[in-house]
């Protein structure tokens, strides 16, 4: 199992410090978790003795790739939190990370590609999963709070088990067949550890990516000129953040009495009170109720 | 001599008849001559200014999910900004895309026309089948704008992946917009960008105010929703590597608060908060509970509803002798169904809530438990 989590660098929302993006933080911390899990499988099955060499091994690699400036000292923190190498492409600065990072992806084929819902520095538009998993060619699961391997259950082959978040505590399980593109919801935990030791050890590799490119990588053109250029930021006026909002709205030509006068005719009323009646009469309407709301579930 | 004119307070026309069915002086609201005080007046004075689109040339696309038959806020808020940019065009419709099923009156929420694709293939996370539905439609339709709320629900997913498959402009996580620019946050909220409309736009929530002061036609339009399968045999390469696809509720227990569904919650009118629990269990909803209890210890920090604790979103809100202070009710304010079981009925929670029971707490506990203790003995 070969896993690659891309990374990014956020800015401190206080400070605008660079820092090691949270969100992609949340997904090495998934990733570690499912490594750890990994790991733990593999050694069992080597204390059973069970050593054949039939046996497919559950070896996981994880490989990080961040497209920026190689020579960026923030970079050096991500090591910390348990990666032993990271590779950086050499992107100029505001040149789309796409192409290279596809090309990336394609040379190394992972079977897994994780990366954070959207980069806190930057664009920060979210749209880079997209266009890399449109690009190689993987199937994207949005929003994903836990990841697995397992055994297949199909076919021999191993299986991804992920869970994408929703609201109102619901979950939507997927066991899908690698290759898998997935993004990590900015609701799953956000612990990874962060060891100094480790920051020493690990490295940072610069790598081309233009290096015995595969051909076969389609980068669709985003033509400047007609008006679809997805996510370069040329054709926006960037300013100094202004945190002052506006809402959007129609202007009324009607008087502010009318418009009192309709609010307060608005919100009169309330709901259905049940004053009358038995308390058990009115604990059958509540009853009634949350079973009218299907949101009633019987005791397991 | 008299070159002022005098209003006659006491003369029969003066003033009109309020929502409330009172008689109200205000100036210039006369009735006219010889009109009378009816109740015809009264709603002719609610009439909402109707919008019809009869032959629309031109369209602004709306797309959501609906959830339980209803739209979030967020919903709602992209309506307003679809309605705001197709009026400002002539013969402009705002054609309104709904996965999955919907019970409410489109006709006070902006829409002209609704598009409603419930079929099989679009329910779950089957993006691709609701994307080659979008392109179909885009493709009729030619829209000005595609917009999109950032929910939770995917509507930001499915934006993007059009975005990137149709290779159309796309503006995420905007955050304000006018007839003709729209402004969003880029380097971690350091910088912003501005930018004419795009074909997509993602709205965050607070971009408008959703208050709807009119009425449009909310035209159903059947023929369009008739999406034709996909024709081409060639599926594309990443369509078919998921191979199950499930869904799950997490138990009343493993549910954050903010994110539960159900939530029954104590006041100080509970006196035995184990019975509260032994209820929360048997109906499966989340626990919560006011200031006051949290404070006193009867219940832990994290079950504190309200400003200083937890802000929650559910469909069912039980509060049980909470007379709804207004830190409380800043809490529940986007709960969608709310019941108040108190002794006291001029409390503000009662004004507040859909459903209120006029009893006290504990005797309409101990009934709850009675009731379901034989519901279960019935069924099994």
């Amino acid at each position: 199992m070969k896993a690659i989590i891309l990374l990014s660098l956020a800015r401190h929302p206080l400070s605008g410090k660079i820092i090691c993006s949270p969100n992609d933080l949340r997904a090495l911390s998934m990733m570690s978790s499912m490594m750890g899990s990994t790991v733990d499988a593999e050694l069992k099955e080597s204390s059973d003795g069970a050593s054949n060499g039939a046996s497919n091994g559950a070896s996981f690699e994880l490989k990080a790739v961040h497209a920026g400036d190689p020579n960026e000292s923030v970079m050096n923190e991500y090591l910390g939190y348990g990666l032993p190498a990271v590779d950086v492409i050499k992107t100029k600065k505001n040149e789309d990370p796409c192409p290279k990072l596809a090309k990336y992806l394609q040379q190394e084929k992972p079977q897994l590609v994780v990366a954070g819902m959207q980069a806190l520095g930057g664009w920060g538009s979210g749209l880079v999963p997209y266009i890399l998993a449109e690009q190689i060619n993987y199937p994207l699961i949005s929003g994903t709070i836990s990841v697995a391997l397992q055994d297949g259950q199909y076919n021999n082959d191993e299986q991804l088990l992920c869970s994408q978040y929703l609201p109102k505590g619901r979950r939507r399980d997927f066991i899908v067949a690698p290759p898998l593109f997935i993004t990590v919801h900015l609701r799953a935990p956000n612990k990874p550890q962060f060891v100094w030791a480790q920051q020493q050890q690990g490295e940072i590799q610069k790598v081309a990516a233009n290096a015995n490119a595969n051909n076969n990588v389609k980068y669709k053109k985003y033509n400047k000129s007609d008006k679809s250029s997805i996510q370069l930021t040329d054709n926006w006026d960037l300013a100094p953040a202004d945190k002052k909002r506006s809402r959007l709205s129609i202007r009324s030509n009607r008087s502010g009495f009318e418009r009192m006068q309709r609010a307060v005719s608005l919100s009169g009323g309330g709901g259905n009170i049940v004053k009358d009646g038995s308390v058990l009469e009115k604990a059958q309407i509540t009853y009634n109720m949350i079973k009218q709301n299907d949101v009633y579930s019987e005791k397991k | 001599m008299n070159s002022i004119p005098r209003i006659d307070p006491h003369a029969a026309n003066r003033g009109f008849l309020a929502a409330s069915g009172r008689k109200r002086i205000a100036r210039g609201r006369d009735l006219a001559e010889g009109e009378a005080f009816t109740a015809s007046q009264q709603s002719a004075q609610h009439q909402l200014p109707q919008i019809v689109i009869k032959d629309p040339k031109e369209f602004v696309l709306v797309c959501l999910h609906s959830r339980e038959g209803t739209l979030s806020n967020l919903d709602r808020e992209v309506l307003y900004v679809g309605r705001v940019l197709a009026g400002r065009r002539t013969d402009c419709a705002l054609t309104v895309i709904v996965f999955g099923d919907l019970e409410i009156d489109m006709r006070q929420h902006g829409a002209d026309r609704v598009i409603i694709l419930k079929d099989d293939r679009y329910t779950g996370y089957n993006q691709e089948e609701k994307l080659s539905a979008l392109e179909h439609l885009i493709d009729k339709l030619k829209p000005q704008n595609i917009l999109f709320g950032e929910s939770a629900e995917g509507d930001g997913d499915l934006a993007r992946r059009l975005a990137v498959r149709q290779n159309m402009s796309i503006a995420p996580g905007v955050i304000e917009l006018d007839d003709n620019k729209v402004r969003r946050f880029c380097d971690g909220g350091w910088q912003q960008g501005t930018h004419e409309l795009t074909d997509i736009l993602i709205l965050n929530s607070g971009t408008a105010e959703a208050d709807f002061d009119f009425e449009t036609q909310a035209l159903m339009e059947n023929k369009l929703a008739q999406i034709p399968t996909k024709a081409s045999t060639k599926e594309p390469a990443n369509a078919s590597k998921v191979l199950q696809e499930m869904m799950r509720s997490l138990s009343a227990n493993e549910v954050p608060l903010e994110e539960a569904n159900f939530i029954l919650s104590g006041g100080n009118g509970v006196k035995d908060f184990d019975k509260l629990l032994r209820l929360a269990k048997a109906i499966g909803a989340s626990v919560g509970g006011s200031r006051v209890v949290v404070d006193d210890g009867k219940l832990p920090r994290e079950c504190q509803v309200g400003a200083t604790g937890k802000t929650v979103v559910a469909s069912v809100y039980i509060a049980v002798g909470i007379s709804g202070a207004v830190q409380h009710l800043q809490g529940i304010k986007d709960c969608r169904y709310v019941v108040a079981v108190n002794l006291d009925e001029s409390c503000d929670m009662v004004k507040r809530a859909d459903l209120s029971l006029i009893c006290d707490a504990e005797e309409w506990m101990d009934s709850m438990l009675e009731l379901l203790g034989e519901e279960s003995r019935k069924s099994a």
